[in-house]
């Protein structure tokens, strides 16, 4: 290796000795208090009286608790060695803790950061229905191709770092995972390998499903009960289109119980349904007491995530009480933590238009130019995957307002989702 | 039980045991558990005084029990919640009282080397987390790059001194802490720990 010369008044990057020099002292006494312990007697006291007593067990023979701990482990290793079998990855949410090193998470695409901008297309939805395509409608957005200048100053204090997080590989085998979610939801067949185009705006990608597919029928729109995974991202789509009773059709269900009837099916497949936190419940449009019209869609997202670009499960409750859709994500498998980029240098990105801009598009004046406001900033999680079928939640910075374009009559909504990860 | 923060620092609570503990002491004192070390070591830092930062701790657990209740975490760690309950309780007994220390022949970090009594309790925090950050950053520098920049800004010492300590010329030593710098910055993406 080449050595370099420095000159005798050489100083090394000023801005980063400073940032070293004013930080060193808080260093300094961090790494002394982290080796001072507190008294372990005061720290049980304080436990007690905040906390109450630690759960003991009750003193019993030795060779007695030697036997019953035996068993016990024996037991939860065989219950542990079939819910493994049964449900492969996906079991219920992760341990209550884990550990956080800084998480490497790789950065969102164009493509990923924009799905949830205002409306380029739909896919999804209408025709014959597919195993492999939800009729639950995914939008890909794209950013305005107008110009705007945008304004504002008030930026709020956001935290300074947050949690990524990673989810589950779609589990292997694949087909074995379909036969026992097919097993516990009734559909009756056996798991068939497809390689399916996903359409998607300006093309489609191929994925690999594996599926469980009952038609009632030979017909290409007979009533079809189906469960379908796909290896690129683990995703679930369920379908079941059994028309329900005439008796059925006529009653709504209350809006809790349809997320309570959302909830018990996702436990029922092992994923943490209780602990999902609500997003959304609507009725999925249809004249009233018809069938569709009956039914509810209800999102819920994973435990701990309250604002993201897609959420982890959607479905479909209708009036029988009866789940007849649903699009799933893999459940978190780590999180760790991310530092985030300074809040004011991702709004001068926004401002000097480096980052693409969602607007509700008015058909008339797509390109329009135009001038508007910062009303809000927030953090959301964009769903992305990348290679070898890891997704992930990656934070991003979501900056609104609204914005008067030319030739329109008043402003609309903006937003734009800039990667805030350092 | 040692209740040091040690190599496991960055441990946090998941979500659900957030909202276990919202209506289960027992699950508050598994919160209890995991962020006893991290509390004290701040309150340690800034009261550099063993009996005030075990008060200290107390009053801060006791205030998170009461208002966990209401704590939402938008995301960010609970560390973070706990320790700005910390800084607030600290500054709050500063206005009260003097500091007394009561560390018997324990040695301390410098005088000067206290928190901004002017910094505001998110302030503290935040500081607080660079520093580990800063930490995490060095930890992940050639041995000899991390003693040149210890040597070099935490202690001080001259080019000469550091060149000295290091048994190397002073061209070598500038050469070292380029690097660490050269290699910090490139780690932080240009970003530096600063910002706002």
């Amino acid at each position: 290796m080449s050595e370099e010369r420095f000159d005798d008044d050489w100083i090394d990057d000023p801005e980063m000795v400073a940032i070293v020099a004013q930080l060193a002292p808080t260093v300094v006494r961090q790494e002394w208090a982290e080796t001072q312990t507190i008294d372990p007697e005061y720290a049980e006291r304080l436990r007690r009286r905040i906390a109450g007593r630690r759960r003991r067990r009750r003193s019993i023979p030795r060779a007695v608790r030697w036997v019953v701990e035996l068993g016990a482990v024996a037991a939860v290793a065989v219950a542990g060695v079939l819910l493994y079998l049964h449900y492969r990855p996906r079991l219920g949410s992760p341990a209550h803790q884990t550990t956080t090193t800084a998480m490497s998470i790789p950065s969102p695409s164009a493509g990923q950061l924009t799905k949830s901008y205002p409306l380029a297309g739909g896919v999804g939805g209408g025709g014959i229905v597919s195993p492999y395509v939800s009729r639950i409608a995914a939008f890909q957005g794209a950013a305005y191709p107008g110009r705007l200048t945008l304004t504002g100053t008030h930026l709020p204090s956001l935290p300074r770092h947050i949690w990524a997080y990673e989810l589950s590989s779609p589990p292997r085998p694949l087909a074995s995972y379909a036969a026992t979610l097919a097993h516990t939801l009734k559909i009756r067949g056996s798991v068939a390998h497809a390689t399916v185009p996903v359409p998607l705006p300006g093309g489609a990608r191929r994925e690999l499903f594996d599926a469980v597919v009952q038609r009632s029928g030979t017909a290409p729109n007979a009533p079809l009960h189906s469960v379908a995974i796909s290896s690129f991202d683990g995703r679930l789509i369920y379908h079941d289109t059994t028309p329900e009773s005439a008796a059925q059709a006529k009653l709504a269900i209350a809006p809790a119980a349809a997320t309570q009837v959302a909830r018990a099916w996702l436990q029922s497949l092992g994923l943490p349904g209780p602990g999902m936190p609500l997003i959304a419940m609507a009725p999925i449009g249809g004249p009233a007491g018809s069938p569709r019209g009956n039914i509810r869609q209800v999102e819920l997202n994973w435990p701990g995530v309250h604002h993201s670009d897609e959420t982890a499960a959607i479905l479909w409750v209708d009036a029988g009480r009866r789940v007849i859709e649903a699009r799933l994500y893999p459940t978190i498998e780590k999180h760790g933590t991310v530092y985030l980029r300074s809040v004011s240098k991702s709004w001068k990105q926004v401002k000097a238009g480096t980052t693409p801009i969602g607007v509700q598009v008015i058909t008339t004046h797509r390109n329009a130019p135009g001038s508007g406001t910062l009303q809000s900033v927030s953090l959301e999680y964009v769903l992305t995957t990348g290679t070898h079928g890891k997704s992930y939640l990656y934070p991003t910075y979501r900056f609104g307002g609204r914005v008067q374009l030319q030739g329109t009559k008043g402003p609309v909504p903006w937003f734009a989702l800039v990667p805030a990860v350092k | 039980v040692q209740h040091r923060p040690g190599p496991d620092a960055r441990t946090e609570a998941w979500p659900d045991l957030l909202d276990r503990a919202r209506n289960d002491r027992a699950a508050f004192g598994e919160i209890y558990d995991l962020y006893l070390g991290r509390v004290y070591a701040f309150c340690l830092a800034r009261t550099r005084d063993r009996v005030e930062a075990q008060d200290l701790t107390a009053q801060t657990f006791e205030r998170a029990l009461k208002n966990i209740g209401h704590y939402e975490s938008h995301g960010a760690p609970m560390s973070s919640w706990l320790f700005r309950i910390a800084a607030n309780l600290a500054i709050d007994r500063a206005r009260k009282k003097g500091r007394t220390r009561n560390l018997g022949n324990e040695s301390v970090p410098e005088e000067g080397q206290t928190a901004q009594p002017e910094l505001s309790p998110e302030q503290q925090v935040l500081e607080w987390e660079r520093a580990r950050y800063l930490r995490d950053l060095l930890k992940a520098l050639p041995g000899d790059q991390q003693r040149a920049v210890r040597l070099r800004y935490f202690e001080g010492k001259s080019i000469a001194e550091v060149a000295e300590v290091l048994e190397r010329n002073e061209n070598a030593a500038k050469q070292l802490l380029h690097r660490a710098m050269e290699s910090l910055r490139r780690r932080t993406r240009g970003e530096v720990l600063h910002d706002v």
